[in-house]
C-alpha cells in the first residue's frame, strides 16, 4: 500500500534514487512539461491534459515530478520572468536536470508569511540574503530555491517582497536536518549569511513578490492528484471490508461500515468534479478566474483524505498498524497515511487561511 | 460544464495509466 508515495520522495536514499530516475523516465516522454510553450521545453498540451496526467499519476502514487519546481515556480516563470530567464530556468526543470524547494516559511513566518525577515539588500549587480528559512521541504536535496524575501526591510507585511531564484551551492548558505521521531529527513532549516544572489536571479519586478506568490500559491492548489490519491485508499479500504470478517461476519455486511462508505465515495465523485471544474475555470479564464474554486477544493480534499485516513484506522484496528503479517493486507499504510494527512490541512496554506479566501475572494465578505 | 473526456483524451489517460503501471511495479517498499 505504500509502494511509491509522491510525497515520500526523501524517505531514503532507495526513495530519492526512485524519485529521480522517475524524473528522467517522464522528462524523456516531455511530460514533465505539458502545457508549456514549446520554446522553453513544453508540449503546449491543454490544462485538461496536464490534469488527466496529475490524476493519473497521483493513483499509482508515482513520484519523478518535482512539486515545487515544476508545479509551483515554472508556471510562476513563464508568468511573470524575462524571456531570458525562461530560456535559462526552464528547459534544464523540464530535462529534469534541477530539483527546487520553496523558500517561503520561517520560524515566525508559516501561515502568517507576510511576516517574513530574511532580507535580500541590493548592493550592486546582486542582492545580499540574510535570515532564515524552516520547514523546507528537501533543502538537502535541492539544487534550486525560489526565495520570497524582504528586499525593502523599511516596508511591512507584503509589501517590499521580491521572489528570487537561488542556486542551492552558493557560499553563505547552511542546511540544518529537522528529523521525523522516526529519523526521516524531509524537512530542514536553511540559514543564510551574506549570500550573494545575481541581479538577474530576480524574477518580476522589486517589491512584487507578494503578488507573484499569491500566484503560485493558485497554482499549486488546483490538485486534482488529492482526490486521485483519496480514491485509490479509499478502494483497497472497500477490498478490505469485502474480504474481512470480524465476529463470523463481513465487514461490509455491517450497515454502519456500509454507511461510512457510500458517504465517503459521493465525496469523493464530488471533490472530483471540484478539481475537473477549476481545470474547467482555467481554461476559460485563468488562474486567478479560479482562485477561489482551489481554496474551495484544498479544504474540501484535505478534509476528505483525513475522513478517509480515521475510517480506516478505525475498522482496521491495530491490524491496521502492523506491516508484516497476513493479517494486515493493507501493510500498515493505513496508519502511515493517517500520519501523513495529518499536515495537509495544514501545509500549502492551512485550511483556516483557505476558508479566509473563500469568504473574501469567492463570497465577496470583508477581509476581516 | 462538461467535463467528459474527448477520444485523444482517453487515449492519452490510456498511455499515461499503462506508464504508471509497468513503472509503480519497480518502486521501492518504502
Amino acid at each position: 500500500m505504500t509502494k511509491g508515495g509522491f510525497d515520500k520522495i526523501f524517505h531514503s536514499d532507495e526513495t530519492w534514487a526512485f524519485h529521480r530516475y522517475m524524473a528522467k523516465k517522464l522528462a524523456e516522454k516531455g511530460w514533465l512539461s505539458l502545457p508549456w510553450p514549446k520554446e522553453y521545453g513544453g508540449q503546449e498540451a491543454s490544462l485538461v491534459e496536464q490534469l488527466i496526467f496529475n490524476e493519473v499519476r497521483a493513483y499509482h502514487r508515482a513520484p519523478g515530478v518535482d512539486i515545487w519546481g515544476i508545479e509551483m515556480f515554472a508556471p510562476t516563470l513563464l508568468l511573470a520572468a524575462t524571456e531570458e530567464q525562461k530560456r535559462r530556468l526552464l528547459p534544464p526543470m523540464a530535462r529534469a536536470e534541477v530539483h527546487y524547494c520553496q523558500g517561503w516559511s520561517e520560524p515566525n513566518a508559516g501561515s502568517d508569511l507576510a511576516a517574513l525577515k530574511t532580507t535580500a539588500i541590493k548592493s550592486g549587480d546582486h542582492y545580499l540574503v540574510n535570515g532564515q528559512k524552516t520547514w523546507t521541504s528537501g533543502a538537502h536535496r535541492a539544487d534550486h530555491m525560489f526565495l520570497l524575501a524582504r528586499t525593502d526591510p523599511s516596508l511591512k507585511r507584503n509589501a517590499g517582497l521580491s521572489v528570487f531564484n537561488l542556486r542551492m551551492d552558493l557560499p553563505g548558505i547552511e542546511v540544518r536536518p529537522i528529523r521525523y521521531m522516526n529519523g526521516a529527513h524531509i524537512y530542514n532549516e536553511v540559514f543564510f549569511t551574506d549570500v550573494k544572489i545575481p541581479e538577474c536571479d530576480r524574477i518580476g519586478p522589486e517589491g512584487e513578490g507578494w503578488r507573484l506568490t499569491r500566484e503560485t500559491m493558485n497554482f499549486e492548489r488546483s490538485n486534482v492528484g488529492l482526490f486521485s490519491e483519496a480514491l485509490r485508499y479509499f478502494q483497497e479500504l472497500v477490498q478490505y471490508v469485502k474480504t474481512t470478517k470480524r465476529d463470523g461476519e463481513f465487514l461490509s455486511r455491517i450497515p454502519a461500515v456500509r454507511q461510512r462508505i457510500a458517504e465517503l465515495y459521493v465525496d469523493i465523485q464530488l471533490g472530483r468534479t471540484l478539481a475537473y471544474r477549476i481545470a474547467w475555470l482555467q481554461e476559460k479564464g485563468g488562474l486567478r478566474f479560479a482562485a477561489s474554486a482551489a481554496s474551495e477544493s484544498k479544504v474540501f480534499g484535505t478534509e476528505l483524505i483525513q475522513r478517509i485516513a480515521n475510517f480506516g484506522t478505525e475498522i482496521m484496528g491495530k491490524y491496521g498498524q502492523v506491516e508484516d503479517s497476513r493479517w494486515s493486507p493493507l501493510k500498515g499504510g493505513l496508519i502511515d497515511l493517517y500520519q501523513q494527512v495529518m499536515g495537509y490541512t495544514i501545509s500549502a496554506g492551512s485550511n483556516e487561511i483557505q476558508r479566509n479566501l473563500i469568504a473574501w475572494v469567492g463570497l465577496g465578505l470583508p477581509r476581516k | 460544464m462538461d467535463f467528459s473526456l474527448t477520444p485523444e483524451q482517453e487515449a492519452r489517460k490510456r498511455e499515461f495509466e499503462e506508464f504508471f503501471e509497468a513503472e509503480m511495479r519497480n518502486a521501492p517498499e518504502r
